[in-house]
């Protein structure tokens, strides 16, 4: 029978149990816990745990783990799963599967102070920044929703891309990538399938079919114009976009873009309050 | 010799969108989109031979395998495939002496197919050198981390001998490479090369696929580079 606990001090757990509820530092091993509370720096190990919500610090090796919600730095080692994993603070793994992973809280009233640093290969569903973070490491996600700036030095590839906040770096290569248009985007480049930069973002059947944690509903941007030098795919829609060289298999030039040159293979439609220096049919 | 994206989608009709998914997939790698500047700007080329040959291998796999099979099966080098001890123990390259000593070096009993490569590498230097197992073991120890940062195979695996000792060197392929006149240089070997033989001589045992022509092929028998 699985029994809970309430500690305040150092503590060290080994079996099955209910609920843990720990005020101080704890270590837990070889053990099946439902629900795991610690205010403290907690080191699991070789461990199932349901729900876990710390503030302090997490040393984890090796563990299967529900629901993460933390406050403090964390480090995992060897192969960690977790379904659905919140984090406010620095991050270093080996390997970390998550069906959804999020960095920074949802919340606008929680501040933090500095910007989180992650290190190491994670792997998953769904990906969503709400708080500026730097990424050292690899992200392999099928979704990757950014609501807050990311640094890295890699390209993003993913299924589908969402930018829903500025944004500084090289390359993405998504199947659908959508991005906000805002002053603060400047991008070398974006390739895949359909790429579409808007002023306003409604939820589509596709978006909403995406497991996640964040609600996204009818963003706007800050009308300012997004600029992205590089954009080649299938299907482009842009607004509010400056580019130098853009080409597609069916394209849409929208309002207040201004692109040096367009090549199109089947279809173009150019707004009249667009710049467009040279279009090209291949 | 190279080919334009543009050409490249002309010639294989294929879209931007499935250029740009297989390379997501890990089915083209990388390193063959080349960038150059144009008069428009700049603009992506490709190696013309392995590309043709890659896309036509691919939309003839495409529909009777997902595309994580399909880069496991052109791609080793860049598919999660773990080859055991039993697979090693198929592998005629790799010298069965040294397969405890590469669990030990290497602190596990499952490699990568670019780790697979160094293996073989570290087998034909032994049986050319007559090195030691001992000798071999500290290799494996010294390169074990360097490898670890290596995602495709066009590298040249270089042996070293200084005062009595063994050292790896690992550099990209088409680079030349200095070293410290003390560091005397006993033998190479390109992993591109052992890829492709392996490739071809065991793509049934381990569902790997070819795409050099079989004539370009280098083997490598009883430590010897044969070309065929």
């Amino acid at each position: 029978m699985r029994s809970s606990s309430i500690a305040f001090g150092d503590r060290h757990y080994e079996g099955n149990y209910n609920r843990l509820a720990i005020a101080g530092d704890a270590e837990i091993t070889n053990s099946d816990v439902k629900k795991v509370y610690c205010a403290g720096d907690l080191s699991i190990s070789k461990s199932t745990i349901g729900n876990l919500k710390f503030a302090g610090d997490l040393e984890a090796d090796s563990v299967t783990i529900g629901t993460i919600k933390g406050a403090g730095d964390a480090s995992f080692s060897g192969l960690c799963k977790v379904d659905n994993c919140v984090m406010v603070g620095d991050l270093e793994c080996d390997m970390l599967e998550c069906e959804i992973l999020q960095n920074g809280p949802r919340s606008e009233r929680v501040n933090t102070t500095s910007t989180p640093t992650w290190e190491g290969v994670f792997k998953g569903e769904t990906f969503e920044n709400f708080k500026e973070l730097a990424l050292e490491g690899e992200i392999e996600f099928k979704n990757i929703i950014l609501s807050a700036p990311l640094s890295t030095k890699t390209e993003i590839s993913c299924d589908n891309f969402y930018l829903f906040s500025g944004l500084t770096f090289g390359s993405i290569n998504a199947e659908h990538t959508f991005i906000l248009a805002s002053s603060n985007v400047h991008l070398d480049t974006v390739t895949g399938c359909t790429v579409e930069v808007k002023k306003e973002f409604k939820p589509g059947k596709e978006f909403k079919r995406i497991r996640k944690n964040g609600k996204y509903n009818n963003l706007c941007s800050d009308n300012g114009i997004a600029s992205v030098d590089n954009i080649e795919a299938d299907n482009i829609y842009l607004e509010n976009t400056k580019s130098k060289y853009i080409c597609g298999i069916n394209v849409v030039i929208g309002d207040l873009c201004i692109v040096d040159r367009v090549e199109y293979q089947d279809t173009i439609e150019i707004s009249h309050k667009a710049i467009v220096n040279e279009v090209v049919k291949t | 010799m190279l080919i334009s994206k543009k050409e490249l989608l002309q010639e294989t009709n294929i879209s931007y969108g499935q250029l740009y998914r297989w390379k997501r997939e890990g089915l083209i790698p990388e390193e063959w989109f080349i960038k150059q500047p144009t008069f428009t700007g700049q603009e992506t080329f490709f190696p013309k031979k392995k590309i043709l040959r890659r896309i036509k291998k691919i939309q003839e796999l495409k529909n009777q395998y997902s595309l994580e099979e399909l880069a496991r099966i052109l791609a080793p080098e860049v598919s999660e495939r773990n080859f055991t001890e039993q697979d090693l123990r198929i592998i005629e390259e790799v010298d069965l002496a040294l397969i405890p000593c590469f669990f030990k070096s290497f602190g596990k009993n499952n490699f990568t197919y670019v780790e697979l490569l160094v293996l073989i590498a570290l087998s034909i230097f032994r049986k050319r050198h007559n090195l030691s197992i001992d000798d071999v073991e500290m290799l494996s120890k010294g390169i074990k981390d360097a490898i670890n940062e290596l995602k495709q195979v066009d590298y040249i695996c270089l042996l070293l001998k200084s005062n009595g000792e063994y050292f790896l060197m690992l550099y990209p392929e088409n680079t030349g490479v200095m070293t410290d006149e003390r560091l005397k240089k006993i033998s190479e070997i390109n992993l591109n090369e052992i890829s492709s033989s392996i490739k071809l001589k065991y793509r049934k045992s381990f569902h790997l696929d070819i795409e050099e022509e079989e004539n370009e092929l280098l083997f490598i028998e009883g430590g010897e580079e044969v070309l065929t």
